[in-house]
């Protein structure tokens, strides 16, 4: 989809047609929820997707500038009152990705086995702080460029940068059982 | 602090890089000095960007737009003026992520009913409303423009079954049926050979058969058989436009003892000259 289509788009989304509402979800649904996968526990990512689409339909007559980048800061938005809601500051752990861990950990014998499989990639994401978390979803899962994540995260593009590094070492602590230093 | 931002310039070059092609080795060449310390950072950045995808459940969607619907249809009952309401109207909107929902909670086997639903069917809105998610939940370019063709061959068989029902002719079906199939063959520029060539072809048969299909109509009025007629000659200007792309060679005749020339199908070109109305 161009620039033009999804402004036509738009525009008739906020003229409230239902059809171009529904493009505009089943374009961005796959995009969102592969967000909320990496950024919430995977049994809460399809609702607090919903969530994000209904808080679009709702403001989408303020939308300006990148609509991607709008919707992305909506989803956070999501997760961050979901945290705030639930009281835990950071992700929960994705339970069926332990439960399988622990069950494969169980039916080995050989103990550095067992720590490597619990501390997976998945699982370091969801130890990062809150803003690392989010620069590895959109930079890294998403795929956007430094631009779009500056955008999203409202940071200059050297602090993108920073960040990126901070994230990505702290993942590779967490990766090979150092101390981490958080730090945004 | 200096060294950290340093390093992070660096790592973020090297990651363009990358993500431009090259390999870890040769995006560190250039900074010897900092490989050991960027290395296992481009390496975790490389597997996340391999982390699967989640799987994408049309009932999850699904359970989405019926949110939607009923947030469409609270906000516009506080609304003093209604507002232009389309085939999806919102009543229908909503009842249909529901149904579909239910389906997908009880099994495929209510599928038959959908994929038999014809216009003026209850179920008929949600046949249109699962193309459309199916439609843009599928994101490789010719699965795509092979779900078009599907949507074409549907619309026919519906317009079929209309006019025996009614004895009347829905135009706007007709209208549908070449709309998917332009924009199915309108995919194959962005496709690599041989699904080109094999989209085109497909789309040029079912255009064909679209006209045949077409003359068998029963009509016994004569603006029904003007209508027939329209379509029928926009499916024959249709198939000539993409057989001559299939085979560009066709409407020329070479000049005797002359090698004729190599033709390159201009497909971008070729795409602008698609009959309209």
């Amino acid at each position: 989809m161009n620039d033009d289509e999804l402004m036509g788009l738009l525009e008739r989304a906020r003229a409230g047609e239902a059809e171009a509402l529904t493009a505009l979800c089943a374009r961005y649904y796959p995009k969102l929820l592969k967000y909320m996968r990496y950024r919430v526990a995977a049994d809460l990512a399809e609702d607090l997707t919903s969530e994000v689409f209904v808080r679009v339909l709702k403001n989408l007559g303020e939308q300006r500038g990148s609509f991607p980048a709008w919707l992305f800061r909506i989803a956070e938005r999501v997760v961050v009152d979901h945290r705030r809601a639930a009281g835990a500051k950071k992700r929960t752990v994705m339970t069926t990705m332990t439960d399988q861990h622990e069950h494969q950990a169980e039916d080995r014998t050989d103990v550095a086995e067992t720590v490597a499989a619990k501390i997976d990639l998945e699982q370091a994401i969801g130890e990062l702080s809150n803003d690392q978390q989010q620069l590895v979803t959109l930079k890294f899962i998403e795929g956007l460029g430094n631009d779009d994540v500056s955008a999203i995260m409202d940071r200059s593009p050297g602090a993108i940068r920073v960040l990126q590094f901070r994230a990505l070492s702290a993942l590779r602590d967490l990766l090979t059982g150092k101390e981490v230093r958080y730090g945004t | 602090m200096e060294r950290e931002q340093q390093l992070a310039d660096t790592l973020d070059a090297c990651l363009d890089h990358v993500r431009g092609g090259q390999t870890i080795d040769d995006a560190l060449s250039e900074h010897a000095a900092d490989a050991d310390a960027l290395r296992p950072l481009l390496d975790i950045a490389t597997r996340l960007e391999s982390l699967p995808d989640p799987n994408v459940s049309l009932a999850g969607l699904m359970n989405t737009l019926g949110r939607l619907g009923s947030q469409t249809l609270a906000t516009s009952r506080t609304e003093p003026t209604p507002r232009k309401v389309r085939w999806f109207s919102r009543p229908v909107w909503t009842r249909a992520a529901a149904i579909v929902l239910v389906m997908f909670l009880i099994g495929w086997g209510t599928a038959n009913a959908l994929a038999n639903a014809m216009p003026g069917d209850f179920l008929y809105p949600v046949k249109l409303f699962t193309e459309r998610a199916r439609f843009f939940l599928t994101l490789n370019t010719e699965d795509q423009a092979e779900l078009r063709i599907v949507f074409s061959s549907r619309r026919l068989r519906e317009a079929v079954a209309q006019q025996q029902r009614t004895g009347e002719v829905d135009p706007q079906l007709l209208k549908d049926m070449l709309e998917e199939a332009r924009l199915a063959v309108l995919a194959a520029p962005e496709l690599p050979e041989p699904g080109r060539q094999l989209l085109v072809s497909r789309a040029a048969h079912l255009t064909d058969y679209q006209h045949d299909a077409l003359g068998r109509f029963v009509v016994n009025n004569n603006a029904q058989r003007q209508v027939i007629t329209q379509y029928r000659d926009m499916c024959r200007q249709r198939g000539q436009w993409m057989r001559q792309m299939l085979d560009p060679a066709s409407d020329s005749v070479p000049p005797p003892q002359q090698q004729p020339p190599e033709r390159q199908p201009n497909w971008r070109g070729w795409r602008n000259d698609c009959p309209m109305w």
